[in-house]
Protein backbone atom coordinates (compact mmCIF):
# COMPACT_ATOMS: atom_id res chain seq x y z
CA UNK A 1 0.00 0.00 0.00
CA UNK A 2 3.04 2.61 1.05
CA UNK A 3 4.98 1.33 -2.13
CA UNK A 4 2.10 2.00 -4.22
CA UNK A 5 1.47 5.64 -2.46
CA UNK A 6 5.31 6.53 -3.16
CA UNK A 7 4.68 5.63 -6.53
CA UNK A 8 1.93 7.32 -7.48
CA UNK A 9 3.75 10.71 -5.76
CA UNK A 10 6.90 10.03 -7.63
CA UNK A 11 4.78 9.56 -11.02
CA UNK A 12 3.17 12.86 -10.33
CA UNK A 13 6.41 14.78 -9.41
CA UNK A 14 7.95 13.64 -12.32
CA UNK A 15 4.88 14.77 -14.78
CA UNK A 16 4.71 18.48 -12.94
CA UNK A 17 9.12 18.54 -13.46
CA UNK A 18 8.51 17.24 -17.39
CA UNK A 19 5.62 19.86 -17.56
CA UNK A 20 8.12 22.46 -16.21
CA UNK A 21 10.42 22.39 -18.52
CA UNK A 22 9.32 24.02 -21.87
CA UNK A 23 8.66 27.05 -19.84
CA UNK A 24 12.35 27.19 -18.38
CA UNK A 25 14.03 26.96 -21.43
CA UNK A 26 12.11 29.82 -23.15
CA UNK A 27 13.63 32.84 -20.60
CA UNK A 28 17.04 32.34 -19.22
CA UNK A 29 17.39 33.78 -15.67
CA UNK A 30 19.67 36.35 -15.04
CA UNK A 31 20.91 37.91 -11.91
CA UNK A 32 23.05 41.71 -12.40
CA UNK A 33 23.80 43.65 -9.21
CA UNK A 34 24.03 47.16 -10.18
CA UNK A 35 24.50 50.69 -9.01
CA UNK A 36 21.33 52.86 -8.31
CA UNK A 37 23.41 55.83 -10.48
CA UNK A 38 23.48 57.09 -13.88
CA UNK A 39 26.06 54.70 -15.16
CA UNK A 40 23.57 51.80 -15.46
CA UNK A 41 20.88 54.22 -17.13
CA UNK A 42 20.85 52.09 -20.36
CA UNK A 43 20.87 48.59 -18.29
CA UNK A 44 17.53 49.99 -17.07
CA UNK A 45 15.87 51.58 -19.99
CA UNK A 46 16.96 48.01 -21.84
CA UNK A 47 14.49 46.08 -18.91
CA UNK A 48 11.75 49.22 -18.59
CA UNK A 49 11.65 48.91 -23.06
CA UNK A 50 11.58 45.14 -22.55
CA UNK A 51 14.81 44.21 -24.80
CA UNK A 52 15.90 41.65 -22.19
CA UNK A 53 13.06 39.79 -23.05
CA UNK A 54 12.79 40.21 -26.44
CA UNK A 55 16.11 38.24 -26.40
CA UNK A 56 14.48 35.69 -23.94
CA UNK A 57 16.38 37.10 -20.52
CA UNK A 58 14.67 38.23 -17.26
CA UNK A 59 17.12 40.42 -15.56
CA UNK A 60 16.75 40.64 -11.92
CA UNK A 61 18.87 43.56 -10.58
CA UNK A 62 20.73 43.35 -7.28
CA UNK A 63 21.12 47.14 -6.12
CA UNK A 64 24.40 47.68 -4.26
CA UNK A 65 26.55 50.69 -2.62
CA UNK A 66 29.25 50.21 -5.36
CA UNK A 67 31.41 47.78 -7.57
CA UNK A 68 33.44 46.42 -4.32
CA UNK A 69 30.35 44.58 -3.21
CA UNK A 70 28.85 43.58 -6.29
CA UNK A 71 31.97 41.99 -7.15
CA UNK A 72 32.59 39.65 -4.21
CA UNK A 73 28.71 38.44 -5.05
CA UNK A 74 30.09 37.99 -8.78
CA UNK A 75 33.04 35.87 -7.43
CA UNK A 76 30.84 33.75 -5.27
CA UNK A 77 28.35 33.28 -8.18
CA UNK A 78 24.87 34.64 -6.55
CA UNK A 79 25.14 37.33 -9.42
CA UNK A 80 25.64 36.03 -13.13
CA UNK A 81 27.00 39.96 -14.09
CA UNK A 82 28.26 42.85 -12.01
CA UNK A 83 28.26 46.72 -12.38
CA UNK A 84 31.29 47.88 -11.46
CA UNK A 85 34.12 50.78 -11.17
CA UNK A 86 36.91 49.74 -13.28
CA UNK A 87 39.25 50.18 -10.45
CA UNK A 88 37.39 47.10 -8.47
CA UNK A 89 37.26 44.87 -12.08
CA UNK A 90 41.46 45.20 -12.00
CA UNK A 91 41.82 44.83 -8.79
CA UNK A 92 39.58 41.21 -8.91
CA UNK A 93 41.46 40.20 -12.23
CA UNK A 94 44.84 40.78 -10.65
CA UNK A 95 44.11 38.69 -7.56
CA UNK A 96 42.77 35.40 -9.79
CA UNK A 97 39.07 36.28 -8.97
CA UNK A 98 38.72 35.34 -13.20
CA UNK A 99 36.91 38.68 -14.25
CA UNK A 100 36.27 39.43 -18.05
CA UNK A 101 34.46 43.17 -19.11
CA UNK A 102 31.55 42.11 -21.77
CA UNK A 103 29.89 45.55 -21.59
CA UNK A 104 30.73 48.64 -21.43
CA UNK A 105 29.06 51.16 -18.73
CA UNK A 106 29.84 54.93 -18.25
CA UNK A 107 32.62 57.30 -20.02
CA UNK A 108 33.79 60.22 -18.34
CA UNK A 109 33.81 61.95 -21.75
CA UNK A 110 36.53 65.36 -22.36
CA UNK A 111 35.38 67.96 -21.40
CA UNK A 112 33.32 69.13 -17.71
CA UNK A 113 30.65 68.82 -16.43
CA UNK A 114 31.18 65.10 -16.33
CA UNK A 115 29.18 62.34 -14.57
CA UNK A 116 30.80 62.90 -10.74
CA UNK A 117 31.31 65.76 -9.08
CA UNK A 118 32.93 67.31 -5.96
CA UNK A 119 30.45 68.92 -3.36
CA UNK A 120 30.83 70.48 0.31
CA UNK A 121 28.47 72.14 2.23
CA UNK A 122 27.31 75.56 1.05
CA UNK A 123 29.09 78.28 2.37
CA UNK A 124 32.35 75.35 2.69
CA UNK A 125 35.87 77.32 2.13
CA UNK A 126 36.89 74.30 0.36
CA UNK A 127 38.08 74.76 -3.02
CA UNK A 128 41.64 72.57 -3.55
CA UNK A 129 43.22 69.75 -2.67
CA UNK A 130 45.08 71.86 0.10
CA UNK A 131 41.94 72.76 1.34
CA UNK A 132 40.97 69.25 2.28
CA UNK A 133 44.19 68.52 4.15
CA UNK A 134 42.61 67.17 7.52
CA UNK A 135 38.94 66.84 6.54
CA UNK A 136 36.95 64.11 4.96
CA UNK A 137 35.45 63.43 1.82
CA UNK A 138 32.93 60.51 1.39
CA UNK A 139 33.25 58.14 -1.31
CA UNK A 140 30.95 55.28 -1.76
CA UNK A 141 33.43 52.47 -1.35
CA UNK A 142 37.32 52.32 -0.57
CA UNK A 143 39.67 51.47 -3.01
CA UNK A 144 37.66 52.12 -6.03
CA UNK A 145 37.19 54.72 -8.81
CA UNK A 146 35.69 57.60 -6.29
CA UNK A 147 38.39 56.83 -4.10
CA UNK A 148 41.22 56.80 -6.49
CA UNK A 149 40.44 59.87 -8.62
CA UNK A 150 39.38 61.47 -5.25
CA UNK A 151 43.31 61.44 -4.04
CA UNK A 152 44.63 62.23 -7.57
CA UNK A 153 42.59 65.29 -7.39
CA UNK A 154 43.47 66.23 -4.00
CA UNK A 155 47.54 65.57 -5.33
CA UNK A 156 46.85 67.46 -8.62
CA UNK A 157 45.31 70.50 -7.02
CA UNK A 158 48.23 70.64 -3.95
CA UNK A 159 47.28 68.46 -1.34
CA UNK A 160 48.47 65.37 0.25
CA UNK A 161 46.09 62.64 -0.18
CA UNK A 162 47.45 60.75 2.95
CA UNK A 163 46.43 63.55 5.23
CA UNK A 164 42.62 63.17 3.57
CA UNK A 165 40.39 60.91 5.61
CA UNK A 166 37.86 59.20 3.28
CA UNK A 167 35.07 58.00 4.65
CA UNK A 168 32.63 55.82 3.55
CA UNK A 169 28.91 56.41 2.42
CA UNK A 170 26.68 55.60 -0.13
CA UNK A 171 25.70 57.32 -3.10
CA UNK A 172 22.15 58.01 -2.24
CA UNK A 173 23.24 59.64 1.87
CA UNK A 174 25.85 61.76 0.39
CA UNK A 175 24.34 64.91 0.33
CA UNK A 176 22.32 64.69 3.09
CA UNK A 177 25.83 63.93 5.34
CA UNK A 178 27.41 66.59 3.76
CA UNK A 179 24.75 69.14 4.23
CA UNK A 180 24.86 67.60 8.09
CA UNK A 181 28.55 68.00 8.88
CA UNK A 182 28.95 64.45 8.69
CA UNK A 183 31.51 64.70 6.05
CA UNK A 184 33.27 67.68 4.70
CA UNK A 185 33.20 67.01 1.29
CA UNK A 186 31.48 64.85 -1.33
CA UNK A 187 32.38 62.75 -4.39
CA UNK A 188 28.85 61.85 -5.79
CA UNK A 189 28.00 60.81 -9.05
CA UNK A 190 24.85 61.47 -11.26
CA UNK A 191 21.89 62.29 -10.46
CA UNK A 192 22.49 62.51 -7.13
CA UNK A 193 24.90 65.39 -7.51
CA UNK A 194 22.16 67.19 -9.81
CA UNK A 195 19.74 66.39 -7.54
CA UNK A 196 21.70 68.10 -4.27
CA UNK A 197 23.01 71.12 -6.56
CA UNK A 198 19.14 71.80 -7.27
CA UNK A 199 18.47 70.96 -3.35
CA UNK A 200 20.36 73.54 -2.01
CA UNK A 201 22.10 72.47 0.29
CA UNK A 202 25.61 71.77 -1.32
CA UNK A 203 27.46 73.70 -3.46
CA UNK A 204 30.02 72.47 -6.67
CA UNK A 205 33.87 72.44 -5.65
CA UNK A 206 35.15 70.50 -8.61
CA UNK A 207 35.10 68.26 -11.25
CA UNK A 208 37.64 65.54 -10.30
CA UNK A 209 37.38 63.13 -13.02
CA UNK A 210 38.13 65.79 -15.47
CA UNK A 211 40.94 67.63 -13.41
CA UNK A 212 42.86 64.31 -13.39
CA UNK A 213 42.10 61.91 -17.13
CA UNK A 214 39.94 62.47 -19.47
CA UNK A 215 37.74 59.50 -20.94
CA UNK A 216 38.29 57.28 -18.34
CA UNK A 217 35.85 54.12 -18.65
CA UNK A 218 34.30 54.31 -15.23
CA UNK A 219 31.95 51.76 -14.94
CA UNK A 220 31.77 48.56 -17.14
CA UNK A 221 30.09 44.95 -16.71
CA UNK A 222 32.03 42.10 -15.49
CA UNK A 223 31.69 38.24 -15.97
CA UNK A 224 33.29 35.74 -14.47
CA UNK A 225 35.49 33.87 -17.49
CA UNK A 226 34.08 30.39 -16.57
CA UNK A 227 30.46 31.90 -16.66
CA UNK A 228 31.49 33.61 -20.06
CA UNK A 229 32.95 30.02 -21.53
CA UNK A 230 29.90 28.16 -20.33
CA UNK A 231 27.23 30.44 -21.76
CA UNK A 232 28.79 32.60 -24.56
CA UNK A 233 25.30 32.62 -26.28
CA UNK A 234 23.69 34.38 -23.49
CA UNK A 235 26.57 37.13 -22.76
CA UNK A 236 26.07 37.22 -26.48
CA UNK A 237 22.31 37.83 -26.29
CA UNK A 238 22.86 40.34 -23.19
CA UNK A 239 25.33 42.67 -24.97
CA UNK A 240 22.85 42.46 -28.03
CA UNK A 241 19.97 44.46 -26.00
CA UNK A 242 22.01 45.96 -23.20
CA UNK A 243 23.39 48.00 -26.79
CA UNK A 244 19.97 48.63 -27.67
CA UNK A 245 19.95 50.11 -24.84
CA UNK A 246 22.62 52.25 -25.28
CA UNK A 247 21.24 53.86 -28.28
CA UNK A 248 17.90 54.36 -26.81
CA UNK A 249 19.75 56.56 -23.47
CA UNK A 250 21.97 58.61 -25.87
CA UNK A 251 18.68 59.30 -28.02
CA UNK A 252 16.28 60.06 -25.53
CA UNK A 253 18.20 61.51 -22.58
CA UNK A 254 16.56 64.16 -21.15
CA UNK A 255 12.91 63.23 -22.06
CA UNK A 256 10.08 62.53 -19.61
CA UNK A 257 10.08 58.16 -20.34
CA UNK A 258 13.52 58.76 -19.66
CA UNK A 259 13.26 60.84 -15.95
CA UNK A 260 10.71 58.22 -15.58
CA UNK A 261 13.12 55.15 -15.76
CA UNK A 262 16.13 57.17 -14.00
CA UNK A 263 13.49 58.10 -10.84
CA UNK A 264 12.36 54.91 -10.67
CA UNK A 265 15.90 53.07 -9.97
CA UNK A 266 17.17 56.28 -7.96
CA UNK A 267 14.17 57.20 -5.66
CA UNK A 268 14.75 60.35 -6.85
CA UNK A 269 11.55 62.71 -7.86
CA UNK A 270 10.89 63.40 -11.41
CA UNK A 271 11.38 67.32 -10.58
CA UNK A 272 15.22 66.76 -9.59
CA UNK A 273 16.13 65.25 -12.67
CA UNK A 274 15.02 67.30 -15.47
CA UNK A 275 17.72 68.78 -16.45
CA UNK A 276 20.53 66.48 -16.12
CA UNK A 277 23.27 66.59 -18.73
CA UNK A 278 25.88 63.49 -19.21
CA UNK A 279 28.36 62.42 -21.69
CA UNK A 280 27.22 59.88 -24.31
CA UNK A 281 26.95 55.94 -23.41
CA UNK A 282 29.42 54.24 -24.76
CA UNK A 283 29.12 50.48 -26.55
CA UNK A 284 32.76 49.67 -26.79
CA UNK A 285 35.93 50.30 -24.36
CA UNK A 286 39.39 50.57 -25.86
CA UNK A 287 42.13 49.14 -23.54
CA UNK A 288 44.72 52.04 -23.80
CA UNK A 289 42.31 53.49 -21.81
CA UNK A 290 42.45 51.45 -19.29
CA UNK A 291 46.15 51.35 -18.88
CA UNK A 292 45.99 54.73 -18.07
CA UNK A 293 43.68 53.72 -15.14
CA UNK A 294 46.29 51.19 -14.00
CA UNK A 295 49.09 53.49 -14.25
CA UNK A 296 47.51 55.63 -11.89
CA UNK A 297 46.52 52.40 -9.78
CA UNK A 298 49.92 51.58 -9.42
CA UNK A 299 51.06 55.09 -8.66
CA UNK A 300 48.91 55.50 -5.51
CA UNK A 301 50.08 51.82 -4.75
CA UNK A 302 46.74 49.69 -5.39
CA UNK A 303 48.54 47.32 -8.13
CA UNK A 304 51.99 46.38 -8.32
CA UNK A 305 53.99 44.21 -11.23
CA UNK A 306 52.20 43.95 -14.81
CA UNK A 307 48.25 44.02 -15.46
CA UNK A 308 47.55 42.75 -19.47
CA UNK A 309 44.47 45.49 -20.43
CA UNK A 310 43.53 43.57 -23.68
CA UNK A 311 42.73 39.93 -21.54
CA UNK A 312 40.52 41.92 -19.46
CA UNK A 313 38.14 42.88 -22.07
CA UNK A 314 35.96 40.03 -23.78
CA UNK A 315 35.44 40.40 -27.64
CA UNK A 316 31.78 42.27 -26.80
CA UNK A 317 32.67 44.96 -25.33
CA UNK A 318 35.88 45.44 -28.16
CA UNK A 319 35.27 47.81 -31.06
CA UNK A 320 35.04 45.32 -33.86
CA UNK B 1 45.00 14.37 41.07
CA UNK B 2 47.46 13.23 38.35
CA UNK B 3 45.02 11.03 36.54
CA UNK B 4 42.54 13.98 36.08
CA UNK B 5 45.15 15.89 34.98
CA UNK B 6 46.46 13.29 32.00
CA UNK B 7 42.75 13.31 31.16
CA UNK B 8 42.50 17.15 31.02
CA UNK B 9 45.43 17.18 28.81
CA UNK B 10 44.69 14.56 26.11
CA UNK B 11 41.16 16.17 25.78
CA UNK B 12 42.87 19.38 24.79
CA UNK B 13 45.57 17.39 22.05
CA UNK B 14 42.78 16.02 20.23
CA UNK B 15 40.88 19.76 19.86
CA UNK B 16 44.28 21.42 18.54
CA UNK B 17 44.44 18.11 16.27
CA UNK B 18 41.08 18.70 14.72
CA UNK B 19 42.32 22.41 13.72
CA UNK B 20 45.31 20.64 12.47
CA UNK B 21 43.61 18.46 10.24
CA UNK B 22 41.23 21.30 9.48
CA UNK B 23 43.60 23.28 7.75
CA UNK B 24 45.43 20.48 6.54
CA UNK B 25 42.42 19.71 4.79
CA UNK B 26 41.66 23.01 3.58
CA UNK B 27 45.46 23.13 2.19
CA UNK B 28 45.35 20.05 0.27
CA UNK B 29 41.82 21.37 -1.06
CA UNK B 30 43.14 24.37 -2.39
CA UNK B 31 46.31 22.94 -3.93
CA UNK B 32 44.38 20.18 -5.57
CA UNK B 33 42.21 23.04 -7.29
CA UNK B 34 39.31 22.24 -5.59
CA UNK B 35 38.70 24.97 -3.76
CA UNK B 36 39.00 28.41 -5.44
CA UNK B 37 42.66 30.09 -4.49
CA UNK B 38 41.41 33.50 -4.80
CA UNK B 39 38.60 33.12 -2.42
CA UNK B 40 40.22 30.43 0.28
CA UNK B 41 44.00 30.96 0.30
CA UNK B 42 45.90 28.22 1.53
CA UNK B 43 46.28 28.41 5.26
CA UNK B 44 50.53 28.26 4.79
CA UNK B 45 50.18 31.23 2.59
CA UNK B 46 48.14 32.92 5.20
CA UNK B 47 50.89 31.87 8.02
CA UNK B 48 53.53 33.04 5.96
CA UNK B 49 51.63 36.14 5.23
CA UNK B 50 50.72 36.43 8.88
CA UNK B 51 54.53 36.05 10.21
CA UNK B 52 55.39 39.00 7.20
CA UNK B 53 52.89 41.21 9.68
CA UNK B 54 54.33 40.57 12.66
CA UNK B 55 57.76 40.96 12.04
CA UNK B 56 57.41 44.30 9.91
CA UNK B 57 55.54 45.63 12.68
CA UNK B 58 52.39 46.53 10.52
CA UNK B 59 50.69 45.27 13.29
CA UNK B 60 50.88 47.87 16.00
CA UNK B 61 49.46 50.71 14.78
CA UNK B 62 45.72 48.82 13.47
CA UNK B 63 46.36 46.80 16.95
CA UNK B 64 46.62 50.53 18.96
CA UNK B 65 43.91 52.31 16.92
CA UNK B 66 41.27 49.40 17.86
CA UNK B 67 42.32 48.76 21.17
CA UNK B 68 42.33 52.64 21.80
CA UNK B 69 39.09 52.95 20.77
CA UNK B 70 37.78 49.63 23.09
CA UNK B 71 39.67 50.66 26.40
CA UNK B 72 38.24 54.06 26.67
CA UNK B 73 34.68 52.91 25.90
CA UNK B 74 35.00 49.74 28.13
CA UNK B 75 36.42 51.45 31.32
CA UNK B 76 33.98 54.20 30.66
CA UNK B 77 31.21 52.29 30.49
CA UNK B 78 31.75 49.86 32.97
CA UNK B 79 32.74 52.63 35.77
CA UNK B 80 29.35 54.38 34.90
CA UNK B 81 27.67 50.62 35.06
CA UNK B 82 29.18 49.71 38.51
CA UNK B 83 28.15 53.05 40.17
CA UNK B 84 25.04 52.54 38.95
CA UNK B 85 24.53 49.40 39.25
CA UNK B 86 25.34 49.56 42.85
CA UNK B 87 23.32 52.08 44.09
CA UNK B 88 20.24 50.62 41.88
CA UNK B 89 20.80 47.51 43.30
CA UNK B 90 20.72 48.73 46.87
CA UNK B 91 18.30 51.31 47.01
CA UNK B 92 14.83 50.37 46.02
CA UNK B 93 13.79 53.19 44.83
CA UNK B 94 16.72 54.03 42.57
CA UNK B 95 16.35 50.87 40.77
CA UNK B 96 12.27 51.66 40.16
CA UNK B 97 13.49 54.58 38.96
CA UNK B 98 15.50 53.35 36.24
CA UNK B 99 14.81 50.29 35.87
CA UNK B 100 11.67 50.62 32.69
CA UNK B 101 14.40 52.75 30.95
CA UNK B 102 17.07 49.89 31.29
CA UNK B 103 14.77 47.47 29.88
CA UNK B 104 13.47 49.74 27.45
CA UNK B 105 17.46 49.96 25.97
CA UNK B 106 18.73 46.36 26.98
CA UNK B 107 16.89 44.02 24.64
CA UNK B 108 17.92 46.16 21.32
CA UNK B 109 20.78 44.30 19.56
CA UNK B 110 23.57 47.32 20.07
CA UNK B 111 24.33 47.16 16.18
CA UNK B 112 21.21 48.37 15.70
CA UNK B 113 21.73 51.54 16.98
CA UNK B 114 24.65 52.58 14.88
CA UNK B 115 22.50 54.33 12.19
CA UNK B 116 20.99 56.47 14.73
CA UNK B 117 24.12 56.96 16.44
CA UNK B 118 26.00 58.05 13.21
CA UNK B 119 23.25 60.65 12.11
CA UNK B 120 23.56 62.54 15.86
CA UNK B 121 26.89 62.04 16.57
CA UNK B 122 28.91 61.61 12.60
CA UNK B 123 31.00 59.47 11.72
CA UNK B 124 34.36 59.99 14.27
CA UNK B 125 35.28 58.52 17.01
CA UNK B 126 32.60 59.60 19.64
CA UNK B 127 30.00 57.75 17.69
CA UNK B 128 32.33 54.41 18.19
CA UNK B 129 33.19 54.63 21.36
CA UNK B 130 29.35 55.62 22.29
CA UNK B 131 28.38 52.50 20.59
CA UNK B 132 31.21 50.11 22.33
CA UNK B 133 29.91 51.97 25.60
CA UNK B 134 26.49 51.23 25.25
CA UNK B 135 27.31 47.65 24.33
CA UNK B 136 29.16 47.50 27.29
CA UNK B 137 27.21 49.55 29.78
CA UNK B 138 23.86 46.77 30.29
CA UNK B 139 25.43 43.42 30.94
CA UNK B 140 28.27 45.05 33.59
CA UNK B 141 25.08 46.87 35.01
CA UNK B 142 22.53 43.95 35.17
CA UNK B 143 25.41 41.78 36.67
CA UNK B 144 26.20 44.45 39.42
CA UNK B 145 23.00 44.62 40.35
CA UNK B 146 22.19 41.21 40.39
CA UNK B 147 25.75 41.36 42.48
CA UNK B 148 24.40 43.42 44.84
CA UNK B 149 21.43 41.46 45.56
CA UNK B 150 23.05 38.47 46.27
CA UNK B 151 25.47 39.79 49.15
CA UNK B 152 25.12 37.93 52.09
CA UNK B 153 22.34 40.06 54.80
CA UNK B 154 24.74 38.70 57.38
CA UNK B 155 28.01 40.62 56.15
CA UNK B 156 25.80 43.51 56.00
CA UNK B 157 24.28 43.27 59.55
CA UNK B 158 27.49 42.73 60.86
CA UNK B 159 28.76 45.68 59.03
CA UNK B 160 26.53 47.81 60.37
CA UNK B 161 27.04 46.25 64.32
CA UNK B 162 30.48 47.95 63.52
CA UNK B 163 28.84 51.41 62.91
CA UNK B 164 29.66 51.01 59.18
CA UNK B 165 27.35 54.27 57.95
CA UNK B 166 25.72 53.84 54.06
CA UNK B 167 28.82 54.93 52.12
CA UNK B 168 30.89 52.88 53.68
CA UNK B 169 28.93 49.60 54.16
CA UNK B 170 28.48 49.94 49.90
CA UNK B 171 32.09 50.47 49.91
CA UNK B 172 33.89 48.09 52.17
CA UNK B 173 31.25 45.17 52.21
CA UNK B 174 28.91 44.82 49.36
CA UNK B 175 31.22 46.14 46.88
CA UNK B 176 33.66 43.45 47.13
CA UNK B 177 31.47 40.66 48.27
CA UNK B 178 29.74 41.69 44.73
CA UNK B 179 32.73 41.31 42.80
CA UNK B 180 32.60 38.07 41.15
CA UNK B 181 29.55 38.66 39.75
CA UNK B 182 30.33 42.12 38.64
CA UNK B 183 33.35 40.61 36.97
CA UNK B 184 31.46 37.73 35.27
CA UNK B 185 29.66 41.02 33.51
CA UNK B 186 32.94 42.81 32.77
CA UNK B 187 34.06 39.31 31.08
CA UNK B 188 31.09 39.03 28.40
CA UNK B 189 31.19 43.13 28.00
CA UNK B 190 34.98 42.49 27.10
CA UNK B 191 33.70 40.45 24.47
CA UNK B 192 31.13 42.34 22.92
CA UNK B 193 33.02 45.70 22.65
CA UNK B 194 35.30 44.02 20.69
CA UNK B 195 32.87 42.71 18.73
CA UNK B 196 30.87 45.93 18.46
CA UNK B 197 34.21 47.95 18.07
CA UNK B 198 34.85 45.85 14.78
CA UNK B 199 32.03 46.48 13.33
CA UNK B 200 31.80 50.33 13.86
CA UNK B 201 35.35 50.24 12.38
CA UNK B 202 34.03 48.32 9.02
CA UNK B 203 31.21 50.80 9.13
CA UNK B 204 32.81 54.03 9.55
CA UNK B 205 36.72 53.55 10.52
CA UNK B 206 39.83 55.06 9.69
CA UNK B 207 41.83 52.76 10.90
CA UNK B 208 42.44 49.28 13.42
CA UNK B 209 41.46 46.26 12.51
CA UNK B 210 38.22 46.14 11.24
CA UNK B 211 38.78 48.67 8.81
CA UNK B 212 41.82 46.67 7.45
CA UNK B 213 39.95 43.32 7.39
CA UNK B 214 36.92 45.39 4.94
CA UNK B 215 39.51 47.34 3.53
CA UNK B 216 41.54 44.31 2.44
CA UNK B 217 38.18 42.73 1.06
CA UNK B 218 37.57 45.58 -1.30
CA UNK B 219 40.51 45.03 -2.86
CA UNK B 220 41.13 41.42 -3.48
CA UNK B 221 43.98 41.05 -1.17
CA UNK B 222 41.83 37.88 0.19
CA UNK B 223 45.71 36.58 2.13
CA UNK B 224 46.16 39.76 4.19
CA UNK B 225 42.20 39.47 4.61
CA UNK B 226 42.59 36.36 6.27
CA UNK B 227 45.88 37.26 8.16
CA UNK B 228 44.17 40.13 9.50
CA UNK B 229 41.55 38.01 10.79
CA UNK B 230 43.69 35.67 12.42
CA UNK B 231 45.62 38.58 14.69
CA UNK B 232 42.10 39.72 15.29
CA UNK B 233 41.30 36.14 16.68
CA UNK B 234 44.30 36.32 18.73
CA UNK B 235 43.48 39.31 19.86
CA UNK B 236 40.42 38.12 21.21
CA UNK B 237 41.85 35.13 23.01
CA UNK B 238 44.27 37.27 24.01
CA UNK B 239 42.16 39.77 25.97
CA UNK B 240 39.88 36.86 27.24
CA UNK B 241 43.25 35.62 28.83
CA UNK B 242 44.24 38.28 30.04
CA UNK B 243 40.97 39.30 31.63
CA UNK B 244 40.87 35.63 33.57
CA UNK B 245 44.26 36.40 34.81
CA UNK B 246 43.20 39.86 36.42
CA UNK B 247 40.27 38.31 38.06
CA UNK B 248 42.13 35.38 39.61
CA UNK B 249 44.49 38.01 41.24
CA UNK B 250 41.95 40.29 42.25
CA UNK B 251 39.00 37.85 43.55
CA UNK B 252 41.24 35.24 44.63
CA UNK B 253 39.27 34.47 47.12
CA UNK B 254 36.45 33.73 44.58
CA UNK B 255 38.60 30.92 43.27
CA UNK B 256 39.54 29.17 46.39
CA UNK B 257 35.32 28.83 46.98
CA UNK B 258 34.21 24.82 45.58
CA UNK B 259 32.76 25.68 42.18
Amino acid sequence: MRVKTMALAAGALALVALAQQPALAETTKLRVSTIPIIDTAPLQAAIAKGFFAAEGLEVDTTPTAGGAVGLPALAAGQVQIAFSNIISIVLGAKQGLGFEIIATGSDTGDTAPDLAGLVAKKGSAIKTGKDLEGKTMAVNTRNNIIWLYGRAWVKATGGDPDKVTFLEVPFPQMIDATAGGRVDTAFVVEPFYSAGIAGGSVQHVAWPYNVVQKNIPVGLYAATKSYIAANPAIIEKFNRAYNKGVDWTNKNAGSDEWVKILSGYTRLKPEQLKGLTIPPFQKTVDPARIDKVVELMKSNGLLEGSFDSKALVYKTALAK
Amino acid sequence: MAERAQRRLGGRWLGAALVVGLLALVEAGVRAGAINAALVPPPTDVVRRIAEILISGDFIAPLAATLYLLFIAYIGASLLAIVLGLVMGRFPAIYNLFEPLVELFRPLPKPALLPPLILFLGLGDLMKSAVVGLAVFFPVLINTIQGVRGVDPVLINTARTFGYGRVAVLRKVILPAALPLIFAGLRVSLALGLILVVIAEMLAGTGGLGYLILDMQRTFRVQNMYAWLAILAVLGYGLNAGFLALEHRIIHWAAARPE
